[in-house]
C-alpha cells in the first residue's frame, strides 16, 4: 500500500455535504436574511476598497526602484507569508504591499498597469465578494491579482471561465505573469484526459470551465462509490480510488461572468449518465407524435406560454382516451399514455429549430436561450429530448440513465471561498445574497462611458421593425462605423443575414451554428464599416478593438432587434459599445409582436402584440419610446419574477429532497 | 409538464439502487375505510403511523431488503398500471417512511445527518408547543406497565355485560335524580352558582377527578381491545395539558389507529365519555343522599355538572377537536375529517374556479365527498358558535370580576391570532406565493378580491333587519292596590291569583279581626242603649236635660257608625273586577296589619284595559330605539319563547329614573340591570335608565298565562342596517360596556 497523497487526504478528510453547509433560509430565517442582506448592503464597500486601492498605489510607487530579481525574491518571501492562511497576523497589510508588488510585476511583464478600479477589485475579490465592472474594463488582469494571493496559499484556486477558448487563452496570456510570482498556471480542455487534468487541477491556479470542474468534481465523487468519507476510501478501496480523483477539492474560485453562472444557469443541473437503453421507446414517442397530431390547439389543448407547458382541456383528455383505447403495450396504462402524448404536444409547440436547437451530425443540440451558445452535451428533461428527436425523424437516444447529478447553483455553494465578477450584477443583488450571501460591490468605470442611447423604437408590427433596422444599417454604414447587431435566435440572425445580402451590405454572421470562428469575428467587428450580425452573447469575453478610422467615425454602434427576458442581457450588449471611454451609441429595436411583449407582457400588450404578429398593417405605426421602454420594463420585469421563482423552487425542491433522501445515503 | 403524475424524477437514481424494507418493529394492521383498504403502518418505538393505499403497500411490501426499489417500483406497475405509485410518488413516500423512521437501509447511517434531523425536530416541536400556546402539552410519565396489570381488572367495562351494568348505573342516577323528592327544586336552582369564583375550587378538584378517570377510560379501553385484537394497543404517555392555563390530565391512545374493527376504535374514542357518564350517575345517587350542607354534596354536585353537561357539550361533540370529532371520524371511515374537509373546499375552488390543474382530489367516494361537505358547513357555524358565546361569556365575567382581565386579553388575543390572523395570512401567502398557482395566480387572485369584495359589499350595502333586547315586566293597565282600612290579625284571605269581581257588592279578599273594636262597639252600643233610656225618662219633665241628652246621643250614635265602618272596613272587597293578586299574604294569617299597609292589587283582568309592559333600557339602548322611532316590537315571557305578542311603544319616560319599576330587573336577582350596591331594596339602578311603556296590539288580559309582575324580554325592531354595521357597533358596545359610576 502506498501513501495517499496529502491533497487527496486534505480533500477526503474534509467532507462537504451537499448542500454546502448553507441551507437556503426559509419563512423568519429569510426575512432576518433579507434584512442582514438589506442592511449589509448599506456598508460603504466600495469607498472601503477604494480607500486600501488608493493605499496600493502609493504603496507600488516605491516598488519603480526595484530589480526584476529583487522583485522576484520579495514576491517569493510573501508566498510564504500568504501560506500561512489566517495565521498570518499580518495578512492585511501583506495584501496591500503584495498588490503593489504585483501591480509593478504585471507592469512589467504584460506591460498593463492594473489601475485603482481593477486593484480595489481584486481586493473584493479576494474577500469573497462578488464585483461589477463594467465590459472592457480588464475583468481577466483583475481576477489574476486574488488568483495568485489564493495560488500561494497552496490550496488551488480555480479561475471559471465561459468557454475553454477563453480559459485557454486566459492562462497562456498570464502564464509569464504566474511564473515570475513562482506560480504553476494550467488549464482544462473538454477534451482532456484525466491523467492531463490531474495535472492542471495540481497547478496552483488552474483556468477552467464551470461545466468542466462540476463535471470532474461528480466524477470524482462517483470513483469514490459514494463513500465520500476518508476512512471509507482509505480502507474499502485502497489507493486506487484515491488516485483516480483528479480534482483536489473546492478552495477558491473567481467565477468570470459571474451572472451567466450563478444566475442564468443556477439551476441547470449537470448530470453525469450512462446509456441505459429501451427500444420501444421510439415506437411510443412516434406513437405519441402520431396521438399528438390528432388534438388541435385551442379546442383539445391550451398552449401555457410563460411556462411553456401543454395542458390538455377536459374535451382534449376524453378525445385522448377514445384514441387510446384500442391501443396496446405502454398505451394500456391511460395516465402514461397521457404523459407522452403531452410531451410530444409541448415538443411540437415550444421548441423549435434554430430557435432552441439546431441539428448537426444527425443529433440535436441544445441553444442555450440566454447566452445563444450550443450546448452539446445538455438534454432536455421529461421526455422532451427524445419527443423532438422523433418530430426531427431522428435516432432516438434512449433516455439517459442519471448517475450524479448537481446544479451550479448548489455546486458554487461547496467552495470553502468563491467569488465572481460580471459586467452586470446589480439586478441580481437580492438574490445573489440569497442563495450564495455574497455581498456585491458595484465599481465604476475608470474612464467615464460616452456611450449614447437612443430611445427605444417599438414598432406594432415584426416587418416594419426589420425595415427600421436595415434602414438604420445602412445609414450607419454609409458612415463608416462598425455595426453589431445582436439576435435573439439563430433563425432571426440568419433571417437578417439573408435581408442584408438581398440589400447588398456585406456582414458577417456569428451564431451558434458558426461557434468555431467566434473569437475572430468578435475581434474583427471593430474594424470601420463592418456590419456584424451576432447571437446576444456570442463572443462574450472578447473585447472588440476599434481600428482608427471607426473611432473617428463615431465608434461601435450597437443594435439590439429585440429585447430579451432579462434586462441585463440587454445591458451587456449595449455594453459592447464605448468601452473604455470610446465613443460608441446603442439602440433597440422592438415590436410587439416579439416573444417578450407575446409571453410577458400584460394581457393588454400582449393582444395587441398578437393582433399585430397575425395582422400586416399597412402604414408602420410606433409607439411612443417611453411607452415601449414601459412596457418592455414591465414585461422583464414580470419575465424576471418567473424565472427568479422558477429558480428558488428548483432550489427548495433541492433542498427537500436532501432532507428526506438521507435514508438513500450522502447525495453522490 | 403539465401533467399531473409525471412518471419519472431526476433524483430517482438515488433510490433506484436501493435495498430497504421496513424495519421489524413495524407493525401492520389491514383497514377498510369507506370500503377500500388501507394498511396502516406503525411504529412501536415511537409511536408513529403511516396510512397506505393497496398499491403503495405492494410497494413498500415488495421491499424485502433484497429486491431493489427499481425493481419493486417496476414490478407495481406492471400490477397496478396507473394505480402504482409514480417515481415523485414512490420517492414522496420512501423519504416520510424513512423520516417516521419505519424505513431501514442496508446504508452506513448517515450520523451527521441524524443529528441534524433531531435537532431539527426537537426545534420544531418547540415551535409548535410556543404556536399552541392555549393548549401546551407536557408529557410525564409511561403507564403502560401499570395499565397492562389494569386492563384485566377493568377491561370488562367495555364489553356487553358491562354496558348493561352502565346503562343500569345511568338509570339509577336518573331515577335518583328525578325522585328526589323536597329538593327537586335546588338542582336547577344551583347551576347558577356552579362559576361563581367560591365554588372554583371545588368546582376544579371535580373537573380533575373527571379527568383523570375519562383519561384512564381511554387507556383501558385501548390496552383491551388491542390485546383482543392480538397486539397493539400501548399507550405510552400520560401528561399534563394546559387547557387554556388549566392544568388537565391526557393520555395518548392513539395506538387505538391499529385496531382493525372502526367500532371499537370508536368504542375507545366513547371511553372517555362513558366512564364519565357512570361518574356522573354515581354522584348523582350521593348527590341525593348527602345532607345539603356537607363538602361532599356540593362536590357531587360539580362532578354531576361536569361529568355529564360539559362532557356532553365539549367532548361528546363531533365539531370541536375532542372525543366527538374523532369518534365520528372512525364511524364514517374518514381520518382527519377536518383537514379533509378543508382541503376537500379548498379543493373544488383550486378545481372550479381557479381551475389548478394540479389540484389532487382529497375524496375518493361521493360518499365522503357529502360527509366532507356537510361536515365542513356544520362544523364552521358550530365554531363560530361556540366562540361566539365563549367570548361573550369571558366578556360578561370581564364585567364582573376585573381581575381576571389580563387572562382573558392574553386568550383574546391568542385565539384571535390563531384562528383569524395565523389563517388569513396562510391564505394571502399561499395567493402569492404558492407555486401551485403559478399559472393561476391573477385568476386566483382576482377571483379571490371579488369573493372578499362582494362579500364585504354584501355585508356593507346589504340591509338586514336589526333589533334589540330589553328585558320588562308585565303591568296591568289598570290595577287598584289594596290597603289595610282598618287595622288588624289577618282572619281570612282568599287565594292569591284568584279572580274577583267588583264594585261594592265585590268578592271579599280579607277579612280582618279587632277585638278591641268589636270591645268598643259593644260599649258604645250599650252606651246608647242607656242615653236612650235616660232620655225618654227625661222627657217627662226635664226638658234642658232632655237636650243635652238628644246631643249626646248623637255623638255616641255617630261614634258608632264611625266604628261601624272602620269594622266593615275589616272585610276588604275587591274594588274591581280583575285578579287578587296578593303573593306572600297567606303566609301572614294572623298576622297584623296596620292602617293604610298594602295588602295586594287586584288587577284588571279585562281585554279592554289589558296588560302593559313597562321595560327599563340603558342609555346607549335606548337612544337606538329613540333615534330609530321605530315603535315595533316583540314580546316573549322568559324562558317560554313559544309565545309571542306583537305590540308598540306608547310611551319612553326619559332617562332619569333609578328606581326599577321591579326588582325583578335588578340584578340581583337574576335582571340584565345593575343594582347600586349600596341600595338595601335592591331597587335603585346603578346607572339612570329609561322607561318605555310597550302595550300589545292585541289586548291581553292578566291570567294565567300573562302575569303581572312576569319578565318578559321585548323585542325591538329597529331600521334594517347592513351587518356589517350591526356588527362593529355590537363590538364597540361589548368592548366599552358602560360601567356603573
Amino acid at each position: 500500500m502506498t501513501a495517499t497523497a496529502p491533497h487527496v487526504w486534505r480533500k477526503l478528510s474534509r467532507r462537504v455535504p451537499l448542500t454546502g453547509g448553507m441551507e437556503i433560509p426559509r419563512g423568519a430565517d429569510a426575512a432576518w436574511h433579507w434584512a442582514a442582506g438589506a442592511i449589509g448592503h448599506l456598508v460603504p464597500r466600495r469607498g472601503w476598497y477604494f480607500h486600501q486601492a488608493r493605499r496600493v498605489l502609493a504603496l507600488a510607487d516605491s516598488t519603480r526602484h526595484l530589480s526584476d530579481a529583487r522583485l522576484r525574491r520579495l514576491l517569493t518571501h510573501f508566498a510564504l507569508r500568504f501560506r500561512l492562511g489566517r495565521a498570518n497576523p499580518d495578512s492585511h497589510r501583506d495584501r496591500l504591499v503584495a498588490l503593489a508588488l504585483l501591480r509593478q510585476a504585471a507592469a512589467r511583464l504584460l506591460q498593463k498597469e492594473p489601475f485603482c478600479e481593477q486593484i480595489a477589485g481584486a481586493l473584493a475579490l479576494y474577500d469573497g465578494c462578488l464585483v461589477e465592472m463594467a465590459t472592457g474594463e480588464g475583468k481577466s488582469l483583475t481576477a489574476t491579482l486574488p488568483a495568485i494571493m489564493v495560488g500561494w496559499a497552496g490550496h488551488g484556486c480555480h479561475v471559471i471561465t465561459v468557454n475553454d477558448y477563453l480559459a485557454r487563452r486566459d492562462a497562456e496570456e498570464f502564464a509569464p505573469f504566474y511564473q515570475f510570482c513562482g506560480l504553476r498556471v494550467d488549464y482544462i480542455e473538454q477534451e482532456m484526459e484525466p491523467r492531463r487534468r490531474q495535472l492542471a487541477y495540481a497547478a496552483d491556479v488552474t483556468y477552467l470551465t464551470n461545466k468542466e470542474v462540476c463535471a470532474d468534481f461528480l466524477r470524482d465523487r462517483l470513483a469514490l462509490g459514494g463513500e465520500g468519507r476518508l476512512a471509507g476510501a482509505l480502507l474499502r478501496l485502497g489507493n486506487s480510488a484515491a488516485r483516480r480523483q483528479v480534482q483536489r477539492g473546492l478552495h477558491f474560485a473567481i467565477v468570470d461572468e459571474a451572472d451567466s453562472v450563478l444566475i442564468d444557469e443556477a439551476v441547470t443541473p449537470l448530470i453525469i449518465s450512462s446509456d441505459h437503453g429501451d427500444e420501444n421507446q421510439l415506437q411510443a414517442y412516434q406513437q405519441a407524435l402520431r396521438l399528438a397530431e390528432a388534438l388541435e390547439s385551442p379546442r383539445d389543448y391550451r398552449l401555457e406560454r410563460r411556462h411553456r407547458q401543454v395542458e390538455l382541456t377536459d374535451r382534449g383528455a376524453r378525445r385522448l382516451a377514445e384514441l387510446l383505447e384500442n391501443l396496446p403495450g405502454i398505451w394500456r396504462h391511460r395516465r402514461r399514455g397521457e404523459e407522452l402524448v403531452v410531451q410530444a404536444l409541448t415538443a411540437k409547440n415550444f421548441f423549435l429549430r434554430d430557435k432552441h436547437y439546431v441539428i448537426q451530425n444527425e443529433k440535436i443540440i441544445i441553444v442555450d436561450e440566454y447566452t445563444g451558445r450550443l450546448m452539446p452535451d445538455r438534454y432536455w428533461r421529461d421526455g422532451i429530448h427524445q419527443a423532438v428527436e422523433t418530430r426531427e425523424g431522428l435516432a432516438v437516444h434512449a433516455s439517459k440513465e442519471t448517475l450524479a447529478r448537481i446544479s451550479y447553483q448548489r455546486f458554487f455553494r461547496l467552495y470553502e471561498k468563491f467569488c465572481g465578477m460580471s459586467g452586470t450584477l446589480a439586478e441580481t443583488r437580492a438574490e445573489l445574497w440569497h442563495i450564495y450571501r455574497r455581498p456585491l460591490v458595484v465599481l465604476p468605470q475608470h474612464r467615464p462611458c460616452i456611450r449614447r442611447r437612443f430611445p427605444v423604437h417599438v414598432w406594432s408590427a415584426e416587418r416594419h421593425k426589420w425595415s427600421a433596422v436595415l434602414e438604420e444599417i445602412r445609414r450607419l454604414h454609409g458612415a463608416g462605423r462598425p455595426i453589431l447587431v445582436g439576435t435573439r435566435s439563430v433563425q432571426v440572425s440568419e433571417q437578417l443575414s439573408r435581408a442584408l445580402t438581398a440589400a447588398g451590405l456585406e456582414h458577417c454572421v456569428l451564431n451558434a451554428v458558426r461557434h468555431a470562428e467566434e473569437a475572430q469575428i468578435i475581434a474583427a467587428a471593430g474594424k470601420a464599416g463592418r456590419i456584424t450580425v451576432a447571437t446576444n452573447m456570442a463572443g462574450r469575453g472578447t473585447d472588440i478593438r476599434l481600428d482608427r478610422e471607426a473611432l473617428a467615425a463615431g465608434g461601435l454602434h450597437v443594435i439590439a432587434t429585440e429585447f430579451h427576458e432579462a434586462g441585463r442581457i440587454d445591458r451587456q450588449l449595449a455594453g459592447r459599445a464605448g468601452r473604455q471611454g470610446d465613443p460608441g451609441s446603442s439602440a433597440v429595436y422592438a415590436s410587439l409582436a416579439d416573444h417578450l411583449f407575446i409571453t410577458h407582457a400584460l394581457p393588454p400588450a400582449r393582444l395587441s402584440g398578437r393582433i399585430a404578429g397575425n395582422r400586416e398593417f399597412r402604414r408602420p405605426s410606433g409607439l411612443p419610446a417611453w411607452l415601449g421602454g414601459l412596457l418592455a420594463w414591465f414585461a422583464q420585469y414580470r419575465a424576471t419574477r418567473l424565472s427568479r421563482r422558477q429558480r428558488k423552487s428548483v432550489a427548495l425542491a433541492d433542498h427537500w429532497l436532501d432532507e428526506s433522501l438521507h435514508f438513500a445515503g450522502p447525495e453522490i | 409538464m403539465a401533467v399531473t403524475r409525471p412518471t419519472f424524477h431526476e433524483s430517482w437514481y438515488r433510490v433506484a439502487p436501493l435495498k430497504p424494507r421496513l424495519r421489524a418493529t413495524v407493525r401492520v394492521s389491514r383497514q377498510f375505510f369507506r370500503g377500500r383498504q388501507w394498511y396502516v403502518l406503525q411504529d412501536q418505538a415511537n409511536n408513529a403511523f403511516f396510512r397506505l393505499n393497496r398499491a403503495a403497500y405492494r410497494f413498500i411490501g415488495l421491499l424485502d431488503g433484497r429486491r431493489t426499489v427499481e425493481t419493486a417500483w417496476e414490478f407495481c406497475g406492471r400490477e397496478y398500471s396507473d394505480e402504482a405509485p409514480t417515481q415523485p410518488e414512490a420517492i414522496q413516500l420512501l423519504a416520510q417512511l424513512a423520516s417516521s423512521n419505519l424505513l431501514e437501509v442496508e446504508l452506513a447511517p448517515d450520523t451527521q445527518g441524524m443529528f441534524e434531523r433531531f435537532r431539527k425536530r426537537r426545534r420544531r416541536e418547540m415551535q409548535n408547543r410556543m404556536m399552541n400556546l392555549l393548549f401546551p402539552r407536557f408529557p410525564l410519565l409511561d403507564p403502560d406497565l401499570f395499565l397492562d396489570h389494569m386492563a384485566p381488572l377493568l377491561g370488562w367495562i367495555f364489553t356487553w355485560p358491562g354496558l348493561a351494568l352502565w346503562l343500569a348505573l345511568l338509570a339509577a342516577g336518573v331515577y335518583s335524580l328525578l325522585n328526589q323528592g323536597p329538593g327537586a327544586g335546588h338542582l336547577l336552582r344551583d347551576v347558577s352558582t356552579i362559576l361563581r369564583p367560591d365554588n372554583w375550587l371545588l368546582l376544579y378538584a371535580a373537573f380533575i377527578v373527571d379527568k383523570i378517570c375519562h383519561e384512564f377510560g381511554h387507556a383501558i379501553a385501548c390496552k383491551k381491545f388491542g390485546r383482543d385484537a392480538g397486539g397493539g394497543g400501548e399507550v405510552h404517555v400520560i401528561g399534563l395539558m394546559l387547557l387554556v392555563f388549566t392544568p388537565v390530565p391526557y393520555v395518548d391512545a392513539s395506538s387505538a389507529w391499529l385496531l382493525p374493527s372502526r367500532w371499537r376504535r370508536a368504542v375507545v374514542g366513547a371511553a372517555g365519555m362513558w366512564v364519565e357518564l357512570a361518574l356522573a350517575s354515581i354522584a348523582a345517587i350521593l348527590w341525593v343522599h348527602t345532607s345539603p350542607n356537607s363538602t361532599l354534596h356540593a362536590f357531587c354536585y360539580n362532578l354531576m355538572f361536569i361529568a355529564s353537561v360539559a362532557t356532553v357539550i365539549f367532548n361528546g361533540n363531533p365539531f370541536l377537536r375532542y372525543d366527538g370529532y374523532y369518534i365520528l371520524s372512525d364511524l364514517v371511515e374518514i381520518p382527519n375529517l377536518l383537514g379533509r374537509s378543508l382541503s376537500y373546499a379548498a379543493h373544488l375552488i383550486k378545481r372550479y374556479i381557479w381551475t389548478v390543474p394540479e389540484a389532487i382530489d382529497p375524496s375518493e367516494t361521493w360518499g365522503q365527498r357529502i360527509w366532507l361537505l356537510v361536515y365542513l358547513a356544520a362544523a364552521g357555524v358550530v365554531r363560530v358558535l361556540v366562540s361566539l358565546g365563549i367570548l361573550i361569556f369571558l366578556v360578561r365575567s370581564l364585567h364582573n370580576y376585573p381581575q381576571i382581565m389580563l387572562p382573558v386579553a392574553v386568550m383574546v388575543v391568542a385565539g384571535f391570532a390563531a384562528w383569524v390572523i395565523v389563517p388569513l395570512g396562510r391564505c394571502v401567502w399561499y395567493l402569492a406565493a404558492s407555486p401551485e398557482l403559478s399559472r393561476r395566480r391573477s385568476r386566483a387572485v382576482i377571483t379571490s378580491l371579488a369573493g372578499v369584495l362582494v362579500l364585504l359589499a354584501a355585508l356593507g350595502l346589504w340591509p338586514a333587519p336589526d333589533h334589540c333586547r330589553v328585558e320588562g315586566v308585565v303591568r296591568p293597565v289598570h290595577a287598584s292596590k289594596i290597603f289595610a282600612r282598618t287595622a288588624g290579625f289577618i282572619d281570612w284571605t282568599l287565594p292569591t291569583n284568584t279572580a274577583v269581581h267588583g264594585g261594592p257588592r265585590g268578592t271579599v279578599l280579607l277579612r280582618l279581626r279587632n277585638p278591641s273594636l268589636a270591645a268598643e262597639q259593644i260599649k258604645l252600643q250599650s252606651q246608647l242603649a242607656q242615653l236612650v233610656i235616660r232620655r225618654n225618662k227625661a222627657r217627662a219633665g226635664k226638658v234642658a236635660m232632655e237636650q243635652i241628652l238628644t246631643h249626646r246621643l248623637r255623638a255616641v250614635r255617630d261614634q258608632l257608625a264611625n266604628l261601624n265602618h272602620r269594622i266593615a272596613g275589616l272585610t276588604l272587597r275587591a274594588p274591581i273586577a280583575g285578579r287578587w293578586i296578593a303573593p306572600k299574604l297567606t303566609e301572614k294569617i294572623g298576622g297584623y296589619l296596620q292602617q293604610g299597609q298594602p295588602v295586594g292589587r287586584v288587577a284588571s283582568q279585562s281585554r279592554r284595559s289589558g296588560i302593559q309592559i313597562l321595560a327599563a333600557a340603558s342609555q346607549d339602548l335606548a337612544a337606538r330605539v329613540i333615534n330609530s322611532g321605530s315603535s315595533q316590537v316583540q314580546i316573549r315571557p322568559l324562558g317560554r319563547p313559544g309565545m309571542l305578542l306583537r305590540g308598540g311603544i306608547i310611551r319612553i319616560l326619559p332617562a332619569g329614573q333609578s328606581r326599577l319599576p321591579s326588582a325583578a330587573l335588578g340584578y340581583t336577582t337574576g335582571g340584565p340591570i345593575a343594582i347600586n350596591p349600596q341600595d338595601a331594596t335592591a331597587r335603585r339602578a346603578a346607572e339612570p335608565y329609561f322607561e318605555l311603556f310597550v302595550r300589545p296590539r292585541i289586548p291581553i288580559a292578566i291570567g294565567a298565562v300573562w302575569l303581572s309582575g312576569q319578565r318578559v324580554m321585548v323585542r325591538i325592531a329597529l331600521p334594517a342596517k347592513p351587518l356589517l354595521w350591526q356588527g362593529w357597533n355590537a363590538l364597540h358596545r361589548l368592548l366599552n360596556p358602560q360601567t356603573g359610576t
